[in-house]
């Protein structure tokens, strides 16, 4: 490729320039400042475009930076050769890259091309953009870059190297340690952290379910026990009717028993009745009642009574009468006291007389004498009279007693005959029968209606119980019901083997236990195994997660691996690539540049440099400031012979040797003849001594 | 007269939503609660009757916890009448273990049931393998009651032949049927049945994964002049949310994280949060996601990152490219690996050589 000329409109610094350019070394001599980025810029433009990137940086945002400061049309044309073809290539830029336009137009025909599309440059040379610019580019300042440096540039205009070959290295222990923290060899890393920790868990969670389908089990068995019981309470059932039944007969039994147990006493009351009956019978005649006796005993005891007060008032009797007897020879003597009398009376009469005579003490002893005689006497007479009347009355009395007692005895026989005689009438005697064997017989009346009364009394007692254990038994007849009534005069009887029924109903009891516990054992076993089964949501849940992650770490491993693989092929295939050419233009440009020393090169898979130099490889570092830069110089010029095939770009070179001593820079300029007759070469420069003589 | 209706609590069944085991833990605890706290609710706004659609547990054994939790809460509110349908995912039956059944809990069998409670009718009857296929077909209701059906079930405009999980829309129609309550769909979904009613799902009551993002909670029913008005209550603790971001274009991890923190901008702390990352993603950008969950999981009760962009590469881009990183990618894009794994390929390789050119 060849640029013929080229015309900016505006573009950063620079407008309305033209310039023109033959093959081979076109130098322009100019102050700095002049605008030598700047064109190198538009040159790249006008194949590349202008990139749109946000960012704000100038340096990195070329699009603001050479935006024109006039204004005015943003950008230019330029013509150039491919092979035969002559071409030229209008762009103007906008703020954005929408606005930017592009017209690549044919010269032969003078009509548009459809030979490159905006992406001319890329076609073109077959490089993108930053490629181009560091391939082609030999500025000063990063002048000293090595090979990979110089294949290895970003899609951005960052300045940092990326997707270095240097670093390629870096870059596979960086990932294949990250593999080595998801699986390290014998399953230590990451995952196998994990699947242990799933296997724990599906383990646990295997278990958690074989537990909640043993709870299914369980459950079964429960069910069985279930029935079991249940067949056990009908047997129970079953025997509890039997021993009911068995319990009814005997109820029924005992009532049979009670009833004729009744019965039996009822009729031995009645015999006893009977037989006393008969005792009573034996008594012809009703003995006389208790009351009566004791009246007739009463009387007798009256009649002995009688008998002795007769006796006593005999007794009186006799007494009285010769009280009497006595009494009648005191009544004499009554003359006594009538001269007594008159004596008395004479007395006072003489006193009186006396006294009316004047002789008063004698009068009045007379008087008083004969008073007091006739007083006395008087006294003594009333005495006298009062003891006879006295005696009269006593007399009289003792006469009364006389008769009294006469009536009394006589009374008193009376009585005593006429008791005896209800006496003997009342005990059945004749009238003349002596007292003593009256008390006999009232003795024997006496045990006989003892004997009775005792009978009797017996008699009554029994007909009472008689009567009461009949009315049992009767009643007891109504309180059966009909079956027992049945039953009971039936004469059969019920042989019972409760026994055994007992016995089995007992067995029974006890299976029946053993089963509840049984079951109450299997609930609790249930119940626990339903806690284990509880945990289930939470362990299925986890193990979701813990898959997941697995996964998701698995894939990031098999992705590394994949990515360590590839990186590797691709460093392969790159280096490979360049390697050969790459060792072969070196060779060539150093023994252009260094004929004398044949330094012998060598280049390894990445790209790097080492310079034979007494018999080892050493790398660049030994070697001078000077020497170096021929090397970075071979490596640089060797890259633009690999990488553009076709079509040779235009190298632009921004005083790039000034640091060479002049041996080194006489040996750069026979180089850039040689090169001037591959391609063009743009030279720039300050100083006119070093614009190279060509 | 107020009702409510829910469903489908699969309580202390395994969360699918990713969550470490403590949390995991403590989220079944939560789902539990709600429940209590809805229970709790109904009391306090006078809810007569709780429908539970079915699914009310998961698993094959009921936790005892669970079991307890529902007891304890139909025994405490003897005034709240519950029936409870048995849905698919009920395997044994939590009450079989008791002595003796609370008063205010009514079942279902295979075959419909009705109960009256005031001026309703609720009729339900529990689908299984031992369900007569004329189970629809048979259902005959009062036309003066304002009428409830429960199932548990997916309602289709034709049900399916041999499938007893799915019933038939027009088989119920013009039943007499105010409100037909389903569960088995995790999502709230109100429609009209026919003239006299409408068929509703009422969703679950919390969120248990990813995919069941958005507002979750009862419907309450209340009955004004015969006729059941529905309302849908969020009562969910903690929702779940499913983000998008779109991440194209965006190189810095600082840029990336903060179209995220901006697409989370309206989620409440206490919500579970999903983010997808989608989009397409130049090859050197600083596309993290580890770091990305760690600096975003303090600010909610969860979150997890999922990266779904594709690797913004073309071949084209990397024809010219002369260096060895071209080489690599030249040599992926080429390669017959799948599509997903190329670009992750390619994204590890390249950010191998990058950071290691940095160091």
């Amino acid at each position: 490729m060849q640029i013929v000329r080229l015309h900016i409109e505006n573009f950063g610094k620079l407008k309305d320039l033209d310039l023109d350019f033959k093959a081979g070394l076109t130098v322009i001599c100019a102050e700095n400042g002049w605008g030598k980025s700047t064109l190198a810029a538009f040159i790249k433009a006008m194949f590349y475009g202008l990139d749109y990137t946000t960012k704000r940086a100038l340096r990195e945002n070329e699009r603001k930076r050479y935006l024109p400061w006039q204004g005015g049309a943003y950008g230019g044309n330029m013509e150039f050769f491919v092979g035969s073809k002559r071409y030229r290539v209008e762009r103007f830029f906008g703020t954005k890259d929408k606005a930017d336009t592009f017209a690549l137009y044919d010269l032969d025909t003078g009509l548009m091309s459809e030979d490159y599309s905006a992406h001319l440059g890329e076609e073109l040379f077959g490089v993108n953009r930053a490629a181009y610019e560091r391939s082609s580019f030999f500025i000063q300042q990063d002048f000293m870059v090595s090979i990979s440096d110089s294949l290895n540039v970003g899609l951005t205009h960052a300045k940092q190297d990326m997707g270095d070959l240097k670093n390629y290295e870096k870059a596979i222990a960086s990932l294949e340690s990250q593999m080595k923290y998801y699986q390290k060899t014998g399953n230590r890393g990451w995952i196998g952290k994990l699947e242990e920790e799933q296997r724990t868990l599906r383990e646990e969670l295997s278990e958690c379910r074989r537990q909640e389908a043993a709870v299914e089990q369980w459950n079964v068995q429960l069910q069985e026990k279930e029935q079991e019981l249940q067949g056990l309470l009908t047997e129970e059932q079953e025997l509890t009717k039997e021993v009911h039944l068995t319990q009814d007969y005997e109820k029924m039994e005992a009532k049979r028993v009670q009833y004729d147990r009744l019965r039996k006493e009822a009729e031995a009351c009645k015999e006893e009745l009977q037989q006393t009956a008969a005792e009573l019978g034996e008594f012809v005649t009703t003995p006389p009642k208790e009351d009566d006796l004791d009246r007739c005993r009463e009387h007798l005891y009256q009649m002995d009574a009688l008998r002795q007060q007769e006796e006593h008032v005999a007794g009186l009797l006799q007494e009285a009468s010769h009280r009497l007897s006595l009494l009648e020879e005191d009544l004499d003597t009554p003359f006594y006291g009538l001269l007594t009398g008159v004596l008395a009376g004479l007395l006072p009469v003489l006193g009186v007389f006396l006294l009316l005579r004047g002789v008063t003490l004698a009068g009045a002893v007379l008087l008083a004498v004969g008073l007091v005689v006739l007083l006395a006497g008087g006294i003594q007479s009333l005495h006298v009279h009062r003891q006879m009347e006295k005696k009269k009355q006593q007399r009289q009395k003792a006469e009364e007693d006389l008769q009294k007692c006469e009536r009394d005895v006589r009374s008193v026989r009376k009585n005593r005959e006429a008791l005896k005689k209800k006496v003997c009438r009342f005990l059945k005697v004749s009238d003349h029968t002596d007292v003593q064997e009256l008390e006999r017989i009232w003795r024997q009346s006496r045990e006989d209606s003892r004997r009775y009364m005792e009978i009797k009394l017996r008699y009554e007692t029994r007909r009472k119980e008689a009567s009461k254990s009949r009315e049992l038994w009767f009643q007891y007849g109504d309180s059966l019901s009909e079956e027992e009534r049945t039953y009971v005069l039936a004469s059969g009887v019920y042989e019972a083997g409760t026994q055994d029924v007992q016995k089995r109903l007992h067995d029974c009891e006890k299976k029946k236990e053993s089963l509840l516990k049984e079951k109450q054992g299997i609930h609790q076993q249930v119940l626990r195994l339903l806690e284990r089964a509880e945990q289930i949501p939470a362990l299925e849940e986890e193990e979701l997660r813990l898959s997941k992650q697995i996964q998701d770490a698995l894939h990031e491993h098999e992705i590394l691996e994949k990515t360590i693989q590839y990186l590797k092929t691709a460093r392969e295939q790159f280096s490979m690539r360049y390697l050969k050419e790459l060792q072969q233009c070196l060779d060539q440009y150093l023994r252009l540049l260094a004929p004398e020393e044949e330094p012998g090169v060598s280049l390894d898979v990445k790209l790097h440099l080492k310079v034979q130099e007494s018999g080892a490889l050493r790398e660049l570092e030994y070697f001078s400031t000077g020497w170096k830069d021929l090397f970075y110089i071979a490596e640089r010029l060797a890259i633009v012979d690999v990488l553009y095939k076709e079509a040779r770009p235009m190298l632009i070179m921004d005083d790039p040797f000034v640091n060479l001593d002049e041996k080194k820079e006489k040996r750069v300029h026979v180089l850039l003849e040689q090169l001037a007759e591959k391609g063009q070469i743009l030279y720039f420069t300050c100083k006119e001594a070093h614009v190279p003589v060509v | 007269m107020k009702l409510i209706h829910c469903a489908d609590l699969h309580l202390d069944s395994k969360m699918e939503s990713g969550l470490p085991k403590e949390k995991a833990a403590k989220r079944r605890l939560e789902l539990l609660q709600t429940f209590t706290r809805m229970v709790e609710q109904a009391q306090a706004e006078e809810v007569e009757a709780i429908l539970l659609c079915g699914d009310l547990f998961d698993a094959k054994t009921i936790s005892a916890r669970a079991r307890n939790c529902v007891l304890d809460a139909i025994v405490q509110h003897p005034q709240i009448f519950f029936y409870y349908l048995q849905g698919n995912h009920d395997q044994s039956s939590f009450w079989e273990e008791l002595p003796e059944l609370p008063d205010n809990l009514r079942l279902f069998g295979t075959d419909w049931t009705t109960y009256e409670q005031g001026e309703v009718s609720i009729t339900g009857a529990e689908l299984s393998e031992r369900t007569p296929d004329d189970l629809l077909e048979r259902l005959t209701l009062d036309k003066d009651r304002v009428n409830i059906v429960m199932l548990h079930a997916m309602a289709t405009e034709y049900g399916a032949r041999d499938s007893k999980d799915e019933i038939s829309l027009r088989a119920l129609r013009g039943k007499h049927i105010s409100y037909l309550a389903l569960g088995h769909i995790h999502r709230f979904r109100l429609e009209k049945l026919d003239e006299e009613g409408m068929w509703c799902y009422c969703g679950c009551l919390e969120g248990r994964g990813f995919d069941e993002c958005g507002e979750k909670g009862y419907v309450e029913l209340t009955l004004r002049e015969g006729a059941l008005i529905p309302t849908f209550v969020p009562f969910a603790k903690r929702r779940l949310h499913e983000v998008s971001v779109d991440i194209t274009g965006l190189m810095t991890q600082e840029e990336i994280q903060r179209g995220v923190q901006e697409a989370l901008e309206d989620i409440p702390e206490r919500d579970m949060v999903k983010v997808v990352l989608t989009g397409e993603v130049d090859p050197e950008a600083e596309k993290d996601t580890l770091w990305v969950q760690r600096w975003l999981e303090e600010d909610y009760y969860y979150l997890k990152v999922q990266d779904e962009t594709s690797l913004k590469i073309r071949p084209e881009d990397y024809q010219y490219d002369i260096s060895f990183k071209g080489e690599f990618v030249r040599l992926v894009l080429k390669s017959d690996l799948p599509q997903k794994e190329k670009e992750e390929v390619l994204v590890k390789g390249l950010h191998a050589v990058m950071h290691a050119g940095r160091e």
